[in-house]
């Protein structure tokens, strides 16, 4: 089971990884003090699959990408969050990390230990019986796909990721609807596994594995 | 063509087309920048996709963060540093924190930036389009000389009124900050006009770029002027430069217009950028240190305001009075008008050029009970040190009369009449 690490609002890079602790090049080692002090047991706890659901502006303050490098060190499945600070979100971006953006209800109704999970292109929340749907820009599907930027450059050309409209400010994913799990009629159909089988599906579900 | 902000203007000239907002491109940097921590981590990253940088001039790596090293982990990551630098025949610069030294040698009028340090907008006073970016961004900028960004929307600060006594641009990029929120330029670029900016110098227009990263934005920019032609003129390294505009009907996201006169010293309490309260609200409130440096304001004018308040003054008994000029430049001017002498002799620490305590790393590290008011740019829980730690971020005037008085001050009170 997947389950929940909740943080607040404006949880900022020195408090993912403290400028006195990040003072290394070692991934394992930035894994093991993400949070040290706003969160000692976050470091000691966390597992492989587990989920960062925090509120708005996640990841600001100083550029240091040794906070993404942290929590993709802690093997989290996605950070979700209101919204994002910009650098913050494009190390994500570059990464290959998964930084979903969900509604402030579906964010607030969240508890540390919840089990989380996503499913075909929903993020689901089965402690409190809610999911909402959730998208990913292109560029960070895409890049995913290659586990990165630098994974990308290396058989392409950097021109190549121009595209007309990318990247929407994550703010814009406000949009989303929440459909309660647990909401009456509803409920079976929300239950069922999303959308048969069409090969859209298909590639959704192995970009949000 | 339709009519184009700045930063449209700037991006399209570097991605070689025309943009339109919202767009993903490519676009080539003039300068690319990092330092000794966000350096450390590109290296890697670089040599897994190149084996020589685009252009070794056009890079410029600072040690500044954690210089001279106060820890052998740090003195490490200077190591690294400096075998790569060596190897891609690239120079390390150790005279200040890289945003100042940036200002002063290297920025120009419409150039584009690509800095790996949240704080890179500072150069928006210049007039240049300067972005922050991680380490994987910098490597890639290395290699490539490029980034990909998204074209953003802008926001527009109308600045009106003149400054009334006692008040300086920090005050007015913290009410702004307050107005704004900490994420309300959120991947948006704030771009200051109106008829007061024009009275603004270089030194505090590079203050109020600086804190632009403090409310989310991509960037902040002043469009390049007289003032921009006054301050690269005295730094001997003025080209001709074309002066460009916003158009007039130009989309932009938002406008917001301050009215200077109405600003009062202002304190931004912990531990957010955007809980900005008048200085009234928190006078007498005990502190242990001053912190008299960072990117915001710790250049010559920040010196000469805090030397007018400290002049033949003593500072409270048991205070720690650190002050740290932002660069080598700034230093030796501070030597040569003897402010540094003047801080000296009340029991000023002072530092190095670089960073200093602004990121709690070395010189001036705060331990659980102490309450520092501070010329930085985040107050951040934990920023200066301890978590149980307060920081108050307020302008050189504040923090000198601060200073004095071993508690949250009024400058207004210590000004000659």
């Amino acid at each position: 089971m997947a389950r929940v690490w909740k943080f607040s609002d404006s949880i900022n890079t020195d408090l993912i990884t403290p400028g006195r602790y990040n003072m290394t090049t070692d991934k394992a080692e930035l894994g093991r003090i993400a949070f040290i002090e706003h969160r000692p047991e976050y470091a000691q706890g966390v597992r492989p699959g587990d989920f960062v659901v925090a509120g708005r502006n996640f990841g600001c303050g100083s550029s240091r990408e040794t906070a993404v490098y942290a929590l993709k060190a802690n093997g989290i499945s996605a950070i979700v969050a209101k919204s994002y600070a910009r650098i913050f979100y494009r190390n994500c971006i570059n990464n290959g990390v998964m930084a979903l953006v969900a509604p402030a209800e579906f964010v607030e109704a969240a508890l540390d230990g919840d089990d989380l999970s996503i499913e075909g292109g929903r993020l689901v929340n089965r402690t409190r019986n809610r999911s909402v749907p959730v998208s990913l820009p292109p560029l960070m599907i895409r890049l995913r796909e290659f586990g990165g930027i630098l994974n990308f450059l290396k058989t392409h050309k950097i021109e190549e990721l121009e595209a007309k409209a990318d990247v929407p400010a994550p703010k814009e994913f406000k949009a989303c609807k929440i459909e309660g799990i647990g909401a009456g009629a509803e409920r079976t159909t929300a239950r069922k596994a999303p959308r048969a089988s069409s090969g859209q599906s298909k590639k959704k579900d192995i970009l949000f594995k | 063509m339709p009519a184009q902000t700045l930063v449209q203007k700037i991006l399209s000239a570097h991605a070689g087309r025309p943009l339109s907002i919202g767009e993903l491109a490519v676009v080539r940097a003039d300068d690319v920048l990092a330092h000794d921590t966000t350096c450390a981590w590109a290296i890697e990253p670089f040599h897994q996709i190149a084996t020589h940088v685009f252009d070794a001039q056009k890079i410029h790596l600072f040690f500044d963060h954690a210089y001279p090293a106060p820890s052998v982990q740090a003195s490490h990551l200077h190591t690294l540093i400096r075998r790569f630098a060596l190897e891609q025949g690239i120079d390390i610069i150790t005279d200040g924190v890289c945003h100042q030294v940036m200002a002063e040698r290297f920025l120009e009028p419409n150039h584009l930036l690509v800095g790996a340090d949240s704080h890179t907008p500072t150069g928006g006073g210049l007039g240049a389009l300067c972005m922050g970016f991680g380490s994987t961004d910098a490597a890639v900028a290395m290699a490539t000389g490029k980034v990909w960004v998204r074209v953003p929307q802008t926001i527009r600060i109308v600045l009106e009124g003149r400054l009334a006594g006692g008040v300086y641009p920090k005050d007015v990029i913290l009410s702004i900050a307050k107005a704004l929120s900490s994420e309300g330029a959120n991947y948006k670029v704030v771009e200051f006009c109106g008829p007061a900016i024009r009275d603004f110098e270089v030194p505090s227009r590079l203050t109020l770029c600086n804190m632009c990263a403090e409310i989310g934005a991509k960037t902040g920019i002043v469009p390049a002027d007289a003032q921009t032609e006054k301050y690269l003129r005295a730094q001997n390294r003025f080209v001709p430069f074309e002066r460009l505009r916003s158009d007039p009907d130009a989309e932009f996201a938002d406008t917001f217009t301050f009215d200077l006169s109405a600003i009062e010293p202002t304190v931004a309490c912990p531990p957010d950028i955007d809980r900005d309260v008048p200085v009234s609200q928190v006078e007498g409130t005990p502190i242990t240190q001053v912190f008299l440096g960072s990117c915001t304001n710790c250049r010559i004018e920040d010196l000469e305001v805090a030397s007018r308040i400290l002049k033949g003054r003593k500072i409270a008994p048991g205070l720690k009075f650190i002050v740290t000029p932002a660069s080598r430049q700034v230093y030796e001017q501070a030597i040569e008008r003897g402010y540094l002498a003047e801080f000296s002799r009340i029991g000023a620490i002072i530092s190095p050029p670089g960073c200093g305590a602004c990121l709690g790393r070395h010189m001036g590290v705060l331990d659980d009970d102490d309450v520092c008011v501070s010329t930085s740019n985040r107050n951040f829980t934990g920023r200066m040190g301890s978590p149980k730690a307060k920081i108050y971020l307020a302008s050189p005037a504040t923090a000198a009369a601060s200073a004095i008085e071993g508690q949250i001050a009024d400058p207004r009170r210590y000004l000659p009449k």
